[in-house]
């Protein structure tokens, strides 16, 4: 090997401290944007892969009822590849065990031969008998959530009919990837369930011998969907057909796709972010590591090496550097993307993953490693081999140095000589203390980006569920019923007060633009309901038109005044011109809402309600809701505090576990840049500290030097950071935002207080660990050597 | 005064410099460190320039090594005009042609005394192997030893080892026994008394220490940035007759 790499692995050896350090930088940076972006191509590859593999269907329709030869009439649509006919039914189940009230949807399956569409993965046992009567698959996270077993037992509700079921199989399908309850974005594993049983039987407990209620379609390659959707809205209307939607409008699959979205948004936005200011990091650490290389470098000159091998030997030592951090970085990275991939995967119902990384991802975070870390390196080279060597090889004549802004008003006389060395050299490289200040606010900020999620999230949920939701029950019906059921509703014993609402599917149209969503209608007089906008505002419901949210108004492009065509999917099926009355902000939904009164003029089935909402005495909640359950009518029982902490089991953990380690990854970014300023500021010092020492100052004497410069540039940089993290917040919070959710701008002071804990930690670290070597300064070979 | 020696007919002319000045700025004040050389070194000859600290000798050395450039004036190698070179030329002509020997050795630390040698051999055109430079010094047996294990003498023989190594036509010495005692110093001084003779390399040593004048062809003494005298020595003696 030549000398010359015998010398860049020998310098690399000893500095094998910030080595490490450095790559910590790097791994931080490379570890977050592998993590990130291949948890999001993992789960998109898997989704696309079960999509396919299991037969996922395109069109999705729901209706009252119709016979079975109506399913060739569907096959004959042009672009109809596949037609799976089923019965969906609603049923109320009991274990044993569950107090509570537990919703069912049973799907069919054939008696025989698998499904032609939305085929099932079954994760264990089998399908069940053809013909039996109660054999069924269950669900797997309702199994899960229960610790059901093969053989294990349950009663359901099914059409007024009780029916004991015997579970055969636990599956899951790719129609029910996201498992929210109707009426809900949050899924509840123990209080919904999906449960599959053969035709025939479903068709005997449901009546419907013969005919069918849910049609699904898949498209052949270029069919029109929207052109198949309206035929097959043609074919259904007649039998009570509620609209046909395509995928997109699918729950399981919107809320995914959202879902996805998001996680998409932050997996670009914030990796992007902690590699650029990673590579930024590294730009400057590294740059400032060549500057003390000058006396070699200008040797080097002296001896004959151009300008290219000099500025190659220093790319080449760097890029060790980058090649540690970068193999750290991608192997920590594909680990923790495995794991929370998994998480996602386990959450959302895969029945497998596909993880992978995409070359690209690696290609682009070794770019941007790189290329940082050889702009540093080529930056201080050529600062430093633009002097003639002979200059290179001179020690640095005195740098000039004046009495800073604090001495000149006159504070002078209360300053001792070791603190005017500390703010002279701050002010005299004023760049080197501006980029330290920098490079220390960069890596607070990005410990607030870490807890984006969180602070935004407990924010949105405040609002939404807490304070949105003063309400201590909501009962909602099977149908929408008479307002009879608000009276007896209010009959029960420990219920306070309950006020109704209605709420009912619509599909809004304007123009050529439409939307399937649902209008919720309440009184104008109410306490149990308030409607909140993003900024706690409570807001009027007009008394005539409807009320949009922000999103859904920009979705149908409509503005304050413009009609609305609403075609209510339900009951009447009445279609109606509605005004449009105004706009709302709100976190989470697409949503209409009117007066209960108006609704109740527009419509010709007066007073009808398909819920209430309850306050009640909360000692007699459990007795409260085991006399709901024994009506017939009442579909989901719901209190706000389950609401809320079923949120937080489902949707906010996989954000919350990716804060966790983000969070991380900034502590250690934070920790690498406090060290690597402190740690080449002594390398540049060393022979002044180790002079004084020879003069007689005590090692705590030199290290408050050293280190006092170093925590004045750390306590400025702390507000600087939080700027920093505001800034980044508002940008990423900018871009997050989706139809589903809109993710409010919340920092707490928490955040705030962990960013500047983060720093003062990491600067204590360094402190500890900068002064056992302050401790080993060689005075002897100081007065050798020249300066 | 002219350092140019009128009868040329038995000297080779290496360096030729006509009214080289050299001024530098040193923080907020200016020096002017030459004020008009006019130099001629000649092939195979050893040179000592005296001069008291500040009189610009270390500053003529490093614009003859191409490590310095000019204000005005000129310097040529023997064809080569050095002051209108630029910094690829002057990389080029030190690669090839010239050795440094600098006061405080100006050794990597990282590496052996072999390697030392090594990474100057391994971009020259037609050096010696490091082992045999480092045998012309004495420094057989230390080798592989890291220039923290070696004595200040040790580690100066390690540098002219370096310098020697790529066969150059110039050796260029700044103040080579400044750091070191009279012993070591003598021991330095032979080495590059015997590179000098068995190489037939110009040697030219910086010095303010008088008595090592005996020992070259040459002497000239520096004065303010002038050339104040130049005088040829007519009985050279041997470094081990030099007593400081």
């Amino acid at each position: 090997m030549k000398a010359i790499n015998w010398k860049m692995v020998r310098d690399l050896d000893n500095m094998r401290a910030m080595v490490f350090v450095i790559a910590i930088m790097i791994i931080s940076g490379v570890a977050t944007f592998v993590t990130l972006l291949s948890t999001l191509d993992s789960l998109r590859s898997t989704q696309r892969a079960y999509y396919q593999e299991y037969f996922f269907s395109n069109i999705f329709a729901s209706l009252k009822r119709a016979p079975g030869s109506v399913i060739s009439r569907i096959r004959e649509i042009p672009g109809v590849n596949r037609v799976s006919a089923r019965i969906w039914a609603g049923a109320n189940i009991s274990l044993s065990g569950f107090d509570e009230t537990i919703r069912g949807l049973v799907i069919s399956l054939p008696d025989e031969g698998e499904p032609l569409l939305n085929r099932l993965y079954l994760r264990r046992g089998r399908r069940p008998t053809p013909y039996s009567s109660d054999e069924i698959i269950v669900g797997d996270a309702f199994a899960q959530a229960h610790k059901l077993q093969i053989g294990s037992l349950m009663t359901a509700v099914i059409n007024g009919r009780e029916k004991e079921l015997k579970v055969v199989g636990i599956g899951l399908s790719p129609e029910f990837i996201y498992q929210a309850n109707p009426g809900s974005i949050i899924p509840d594993f123990e209080r919904y369930a999906i449960l599959w049983m053969g035709k025939t039987a479903l068709e005997a407990a449901y009546d419907m011998q013969g005919a069918f209620n849910n049609v699904t379609v898949s498209l052949t390659y270029q069919a029109n969907e929207a052109e198949v959707i309206r035929r097959l809205d043609e074919i259904l209307e007649p039998y009570g057909g509620l609209g046909a939607r395509g995928r997109v409008d699918q729950p399981s699959h919107f809320y995914i796709t959202e879902e996805l979205k998001q996680l998409g948004q932050m997996a670009t936005i914030i990796p992007t972010i902690f590699l650029a200011v990673a590579a930024f990091l590294l730009n400057v650490v590294i740059g400032r590591l060549i500057q003390t290389q000058q006396g070699q470098i200008a040797i080097l000159k002296a001896f004959g090496y151009d300008n290219i091998e000099i500025g190659w030997h220093y790319i080449k030592m760097v890029s060790v550097i980058v090649i540690i951090g970068l193999a750290g970085g991608v192997f920590l990275g594909m680990y923790l993307g495995k794991l929370l991939a998994g998480v996602y995967a386990e959450f959302y119902r895969f029945p497998f993953l596909q993880y992978r990384l995409d070359p690209g991802v690696f290609l682009a975070a070794a770019t941007v490693s790189f290329g940082a870390a050889s702009a540093g390196v080529l930056f201080a080279v050529r600062r430093a081999v633009l002097l003639p060597p002979a200059q290179g090889m001179l020690a640095e004549s005195p740098k000039i140095f004046k009495q800073n802004w604090v001495e000149k008003i006159g504070l002078a006389g209360f300053l001792d000589q070791p603190t005017k060395m500390i703010l002279r050299q701050l002010s005299r490289h004023r760049l080197k203390t501006i980029f330290g200040i920098v490079g220390i606010a960069f890596a607070a900020s990005l410990v607030m980006l870490g807890r984006i999620s969180e602070d935004s999230i407990s924010y949105a949920v405040d609002v939404e569920f807490r304070q949105a939701q003063p309400y201590d029950l909501s009962v909602s019906f099977e149908d929408a019923t008479s307002s009879h059921a608000l009276t007896e509703l209010k009959r029960i014993r420990g219920v306070y007060y309950a006020e109704a609402y209605r709420t009912i599917p619509v599909r809004m149209r304007f123009g050529h633009r439409n939307y399937l969503t649902s209008i919720q209608a309440y009184p104008k007089k109410r306490v149990l309901k308030p409607l909140l906008d993003s900024n706690q505002r409570e807001v009027q419901i007009p008394g005539y038109g409807v009320l949009l949210t922000r999103k859904l108004g920009d979705i149908l492009g409509v503005k304050t005044g413009d009609t609305l065509r609403v075609e209510v999917l339900e009951q009447s099926r009445r279609v109606m011109n509605l005004p449009v009355a105004g706009f709302m902000n709100q976190y989470f939904g697409l949503s209409g809402y009117m007066s209960l009164e108006e609704l109740n003029r527009v419509l010709p089935e007066k007073e009808l309600i398909s819920g209430a909402y309850m306050n009640i005495d909360q000692r007699q909640e459990k007795q409260i809701t085991q006399e709901l359950k024994k009506s017939p009518k009442v579909a989901e029982i719901l209190s706000t505090q389950s609401i809320i902490a079923k949120f937080y089991e489902s949707t906010a953990q996989t954000w919350l576990i990716m804060a966790f380690f983000v969070s991380l990854f900034a502590a250690a970014t934070a920790f690498s840049v406090v060290y690597n300023n402190a740690r080449i500021s002594l390398s540049e010092r060393n022979r002044e500290l180790a002079s004084l020492r020879v003069l007689g100052f005590t090692r705590g004497e030199i290290s408050y030097i050293l280190l006092g410069e170093l925590w004045i540039v750390v306590l400025l940089a702390i507000p600087v950071g939080m700027l920093f993290g505001w800034l980044i917040t508002a940008f990423m919070i900018w871009s997050l935002q989706t139809d589903l959710y809109r993710i409010p701008m919340n920092i707490t002071s928490f955040t705030y207080s962990l960013a500047a804990i983060t720093v003062i930690i990491s600067t204590l670290l360094s402190t500890v660990i900068l002064r056992r070597r302050l401790n080993k300064l060689d005075l002897i070979g100081v007065l050798k050597t020249r300066e | 005064m002219d350092a140019v020696i009128s009868n040329t007919d038995d000297l080779h002319t290496i360096f030729s410099t006509r009214g080289l000045t050299k001024i530098y700025q040193m923080g907020e004040v200016q020096v002017k460190a030459l004020r008009g050389i006019d130099l001629e070194l000649y092939s195979g000859e050893l040179v000592v320039m005296l001069g008291p600290s500040g009189s610009g000798k270390s500053t003529l050395l490093n614009i003859l090594g191409g490590l310095d450039t000019a204000t005005d004036g000129s310097v040529t190698y023997h064809d080569i005009d050095l002051t209108s070179a630029g910094d690829r030329d002057l990389t080029e002509y030190r690669r090839f042609n010239v050795g440094f020997v600098f006061q405080f050795y100006n050794l990597i630390p990282s590496l052996t005394a072999r390697e030392n040698v090594a990474i100057v051999t391994e971009i020259a055109k037609n050096p010696m192997d490091p082992a045999e430079a480092l045998a012309m010094v004495e420094l057989a047996d230390r080798m592989d030893h890291f220039p923290a294990q070696l004595s200040g003498g040790e580690q100066q023989r390690v540098a002219i080892a370096r310098a020697i190594a790529k066969n150059p036509e110039v050796l260029l010495c700044d103040e080579p026994t400044g750091a070191l005692d009279s012993k070591t110093g003598i021991v330095v001084l032979e080495a590059l008394e015997r590179v000098n003779k068995t190489l037939g390399t110009c040697t030219v040593l910086i010095t303010h220490n008088v008595v090592i004048a005996g020992m070259a062809d040459r002497v000239i003494r520096i004065l303010d940035g002038k050339i104040a005298e130049v005088q040829k020595v007519e009985k050279k003696i041997s470094p081990g007759e030099l007593e400081w």
